[in-house]
């Protein structure tokens, strides 16, 4: 992918990966979402750990996650945030959209060669 | 719903911002530990592991910005910011905050002064209830043109009786002189309002106390009953005296005030505010016109105005159809019988509120127009300021825009700084505005034109939005120039100290020129005007008016409302002419029916003379009794004056000034020849002399023909004159004449009552009342438009010579002399300043034709007028640019090279 539409993807898709790595790893710092969040995605996902923060904070303003301060693995203070009840119903909504969207996608582009059908 | 939760989160970000900024400082630290730790563990040296986690994590700022501007309420910080900035911008410059903010007040007062005497007028509803459904019923020749604003009373009943489109009708005549007194002072002649019964209800006006007129107070045999106005109530009665229930004595007879109306109420007119309201059954009875029963049964005595509002959901049109079908079925357009061919009218409607404008409109909105030209003046001039001032800090408006500020933040930064001047200014405005309507209000020689006690006070709420909204527009009109041009600031031209400044500076210079001609445009305009009308009223108050109206007196008296029948009350004129000549100090005395500045009208035949109208010819006429003419000092040019012998059994006779010598008899002697038919018993008058014209002071046509007769003939002859006036001339201040006048109508009879006390040049003015205001404003606005002009040139030349001091260091250097610096900075004043008079010319040619019906004896183009505007301008141009011309002179060349 190139730069621009990478960032694109991102802004639009950030606030459901972070839900989504917080639901499987649980209460997380920033340092290790944005760590997850490279790792599955191999690296194609490269951007900016910076960019993760206003969308956590707009995630929180949102009532999603909540945070607060706690200790790291290496005794360190951190800011950790964790999924809400209201997160993971959101989450189960825009992970529902996807799928439609995917398949609804997937097709009209599996459709385009060969015999028209419907 | 978690959009309302997010907007609400950050509302709550506003607060605790240093917290929050110091939790994220330490959770980035955090972060970036971590990462480095990690690439310490993949095996790079401390200092690489740092580096590649500095990059990895992005620009700490700009993480820090995104985040802020996730928080708080990014748009509402950053117009906070702007205040503040503004503010402290204002406060670091005080002699420029002060400049700007007087300059606008100027401007902001002069238009909330004007706009609170002219709301009533212009913008406001009348004060009735739901005022779009009231109409009034006016008279036309044919159908839809509505000419004459009265009807007739018999027309109104027809009218009340047939049409059904309308919830209510009602009459009321507004404006009938009656002589009121309570028993605690004397009596006093005030107007009074007489309406039928319907005509509070119809307007849905309720009493401020007591209770309205009805039907009931209307009918044969009631009581008599009267409300006052608010204005007469507050100002005739002190405070605690419970009015209601308490007599007064109106034209001799007994009344019950029992009611007030609400404050500013006069009707449907804005013009007139009747003191006291009776019912019109009463008012029959008492006036002496009305008592002869005359204008009430016939159709050519227009003297009521009828209003009426239309049944719910009725509209005008349907109302107006419905009408033409009554009309037409009673005789519309065609002669009345019995009334000498008079034509009934057709009913036509017209919204009561916009015929009550009518009457204001052409001149409040001259007088707004002006007012708007001084505003504009004024945005100007700080226009000119904001932009020098933006000037001197375009280095940190570049740097803001190198930042990364988007051009739009920058416009709003300068915006906001012009809209804090201008509230300031408009806080200021209000109290010169106050200050400026109560030193209008009370000065005595002026009458206002428009009814200042209508006028709203400064603290009104309309009048308070207003200045709100002038301040507005002045911030936007003054600030966006300067905001625009400031913000194309390119870092790299500004900050470099190059050779070529000039074509920079050229730029803005031409904004500057651009409002120093519209300044001088405007401020030209302004003075073309004051100038037509101050030759105006110059040339009234020198015009030989054919009388002498210095050193006299005029007072009128009423005895028929005081009880008397015409004829005694006719009885009483010698004695009183007798008893006025023998005071102390009166050197020369006469009673008449008018002053040569009223005249009473009446329509009468002359042979030879074919009638203008279906009555006659019209004419102008008065009753003087002997020595008239000698008092007011009115030539006599042939035959004789009236003497002691003309009574009213002798002979009928009659003089005729000048001019109607020559209308109606021209080329042969008046003398000998009649007019007949004049008066109720169609009488016959013989010319036996003929006298000057005498001019109103004001008049584009030729003087009036005028008819007088003896005082003794008249008074009897017309029923409905009751009022006599005496004139007396003293040597002195006539105002000394006053207690003069006034026992020698008291020797008569200590009841009568004394009104309308005014000298006979008093009287000439008030005929003049509307120019002399209009002159007045023109005046000082445009003296206040020079001012601010001059002071705009001033400072606009000032900042050009400094702009341009390497110029001439680099010229000087090159040889020029300093007389050849200072001859090229009053050229350039010189042809900045021919440039906005061309304009300012050329606007004025064609406004000034708005002021054609106000000019007297000159042409809105008059070459005097325009020549001596344009020779004054160039003078104070000139000495607006001198002092910046010699500072320019005197400019040492190093230091001017040198000068960034």
């Amino acid at each position: 992918m190139n730069e621009k539409n990478k960032g694109e993807v991102l802004q639009g898709t950030l606030d459901l990966l972070v839900l989504k790595t917080l639901e499987t790893l649980g209460p997380l710092h920033g340092f290790g979402i944005a760590r997850r969040l490279e790792q599955v995605s191999g690296e194609a996902l490269r951007m900016n750990q910076g960019t993760l923060y206003p969308a956590l904070v707009r995630l929180e303003q949102r009532g999603w996650i909540s945070s607060s301060w706690g200790v790291s693995r290496n005794n360190r203070r951190a800011r950790f945030y964790q999924l809400t009840a209201s997160g993971k119903k959101q989450l189960e909504r825009e992970v529902r959209d996807w799928e439609q969207t995917a398949a609804i996608i997937g097709r009209v582009l599996a459709t385009g060669k060969g015999v028209t059908s419907d | 719903m978690n959009r309302l939760r997010e907007w609400w989160k950050r509302a709550a970000g506003l607060f605790h911002k240093e917290r929050r900024d110091a939790e994220l400082e330490e959770e980035l630290a955090a972060h970036l530990e971590m990462l480095v730790e990690e690439n310490v563990e993949r095996g790079m040296t401390a200092q690489e592991a740092r580096r590649a986690a500095r990059i990895a994590l992005g620009g700490e700022e700009q993480i820090k910005e995104a985040v802020r501007e996730q928080r708080g309420l990014p748009f509402l910080e950053s117009l906070i910011a702007d205040v503040r900035f503004g503010l402290r911008m204002l406060r670091k410059n005080p002699g420029f905050t002060a400049v700007a903010v007087v300059t606008l007040a100027l401007g902001i007062g002069a238009t909330t002064a004007i706009f609170s005497l002219v709301d009533v007028v212009l913008f406001r509803p009348l004060p009735i209830a739901r005022p779009g459904e009231v109409v009034r019923i006016t008279g036309g020749d044919t159908k839809d043109l509505s000419r004459y604003g009265s009807m007739s009373f018999p027309a109104y009943l027809e009218l009340r009786d047939r049409a059904s489109a309308f919830s209510g009708i009602a009459a009321c005549i507004d404006r009938l002189p009656v002589n009121f007194s309570t028993r605690v002072a004397g009596s006093e002649r005030v107007t009074s309002g007489i309406v039928t019964g319907s005509y509070f209800k119809t307007l849905g006006v309720k009493a401020e106390i007591g209770r309205t007129i009805n039907e009931d107070d209307d009918s044969v045999g009631a009581a008599p009953v009267a409300m006052l106005s608010h204005d007469f109530w507050r100002n005739e009665f002190s405070d605690g005296v419970n009015v209601l229930g308490s007599t007064a004595i109106i034209d001799g007879e007994q009344f019950t005030i029992i009611g007030v109306t609400p404050a500013g109420f006069g009707g449907v007119t804005f013009d007139n505010l009747p003191k006291v309201w009776l019912p019109a059954s009463i008012g029959f009875a008492i006036d002496p016109l009305l008592k002869t029963q005359m204008p009430l049964n016939r159709q050519s005595f227009e003297l009521f105005t009828v209003v009426a509002r239309l049944k719910d959901g009725v509209p005008m049109r349907a109302a107006q159809a419905e009408l033409d079908s009554v009309a037409e079925a009673l005789g519309a357009g065609k002669p009345v019988p019995g009334e000498y061919g008079f034509l009934e009218p057709w009913p036509v409607l017209v919204s009561a509120e916009k015929q009550a404008r009518k009457e204001w409109s052409h001149y409040s909105l001259l007088i707004f127009g002006i007012v708007a030209l001084v505003l504009l003046i004024a945005c100007a001039n700080a226009s000119g300021l904001l932009l020098a001032q933006s000037e001197a800090r375009r280095k940190e408006i570049a740097v803001r825009a190198a930042l990364g500020a988007a051009r739009l933040r920058i416009v709003r930064l300068q915006l906001v700084q012009a809209l804090m001047v201008a509230l300031i200014a408009s806080l200021v405005g209000c109290v010169i505005a106050e200050a400026g309507a109560m030193l209008l209000i009370s000065a005595p020689a002026v009458t206002l034109p428009i009814p200042a006690e209508r006028a709203a006070s400064v603290l009104d709420p309309r009048v308070l939005v207003f200045a709100m909204l002038a301040a507005l527009v002045a911030a936007v009109v003054s600030g966006l120039g300067p905001a625009l041009r400031s913000s194309r600031a390119d870092l790299a031209s500004v900050m470099k100290v190059g050779v070529l400044r000039g074509g920079l500076n050229g730029k803005r210079i031409s904004l500057h020129n651009f409002f120093v001609v519209v300044q001088v445009a405007a401020s030209v305009v302004l003075l073309v005007g004051a100038g037509l009308l101050t030759r105006t009223l110059w040339r009234i108050t020198h015009m030989p008016l054919g009388f002498d109206p210095s050193h006299t007196l005029t007072v009128s008296t009423d005895p028929i409302r005081e009880g008397y029948d015409k004829a005694s009350a006719a009885a009483l004129l010698q004695p009183m002419l007798d008893s006025l000549r023998a005071q102390p100090g009166v050197q020369s005395a006469a009673l008449g029916t008018g002053v040569p500045l009223e005249g009473m009208g009446t329509a009468v035949t002359i042979k030879g003379h074919k009638g203008e109208t279906q009555f006659g010819t019209p004419i102008q006429l008065v009753s003087a009794s002997p020595g008239y003419f000698r008092t007011l000092k009115i030539p006599l040019l042939r035959g004789r004056d009236f003497s002691a012998t003309d009574t009213a059994n002798s002979a009928d006779v009659v003089i005729a000034n000048d001019a109607a010598a020559r209308e109606y008899w021209p080329g042969q002697d008046a003398i000998g020849n009649r007019i007949d038919d004049v008066g109720p018993n169609n009488k016959a008058f013989e010319v036996i002399g003929v006298v000057g014209n005498v001019t109103s002071g004001f008049t584009n046509f030729a003087p009036e023909p005028i008819f007088y007769i003896p005082l003794a003939q008249g008074y009897t002859l017309f029923p409905w004159e009751p009022d006599i006036t005496l004139i007396a001339r003293g040597a002195g201040d006539p105002s000394a004449l006053v207690p003069s006048v006034r026992e020698a109508i008291r020797r008569i009879n200590p009841d009568l009552p004394l009104f309308q006390v005014h000298t006979m040049e008093e009287q000439t003015e008030r005929a003049q009342t509307e120019q002399r205001f209009l002159a007045r404003v023109l005046l000082v606005f445009a003296v206040l438009a020079i001012f601010l002009c001059a002071a705009g040139i001033f400072a606009q030349a000032s900042y050009a010579t400094a702009a341009l001091t390497r110029d001439f260091g680099i010229r000087m250097a090159l040889g020029a002399e300093p007389g050849d610096i200072f001859r090229i900075v009053l050229q350039r004043g010189a042809w900045l300043a021919a440039g906005g008079m061309v304009i300012g010319l050329g606007a004025a040619f064609g406004l000034t034709r708005i002021l054609t019906s106000l000019l007297f004896g000159i042409s809105p183009l008059d070459p005097w007028t325009f020549a001596s505007i344009t020779v004054l301008f160039m003078v104070i141009v000139l000495a607006a640019c001198y002092v910046p011309a010699r500072r320019a002179m005197r400019v040492d060349p190093m230091v001017a090279l040198r000068h960034e």
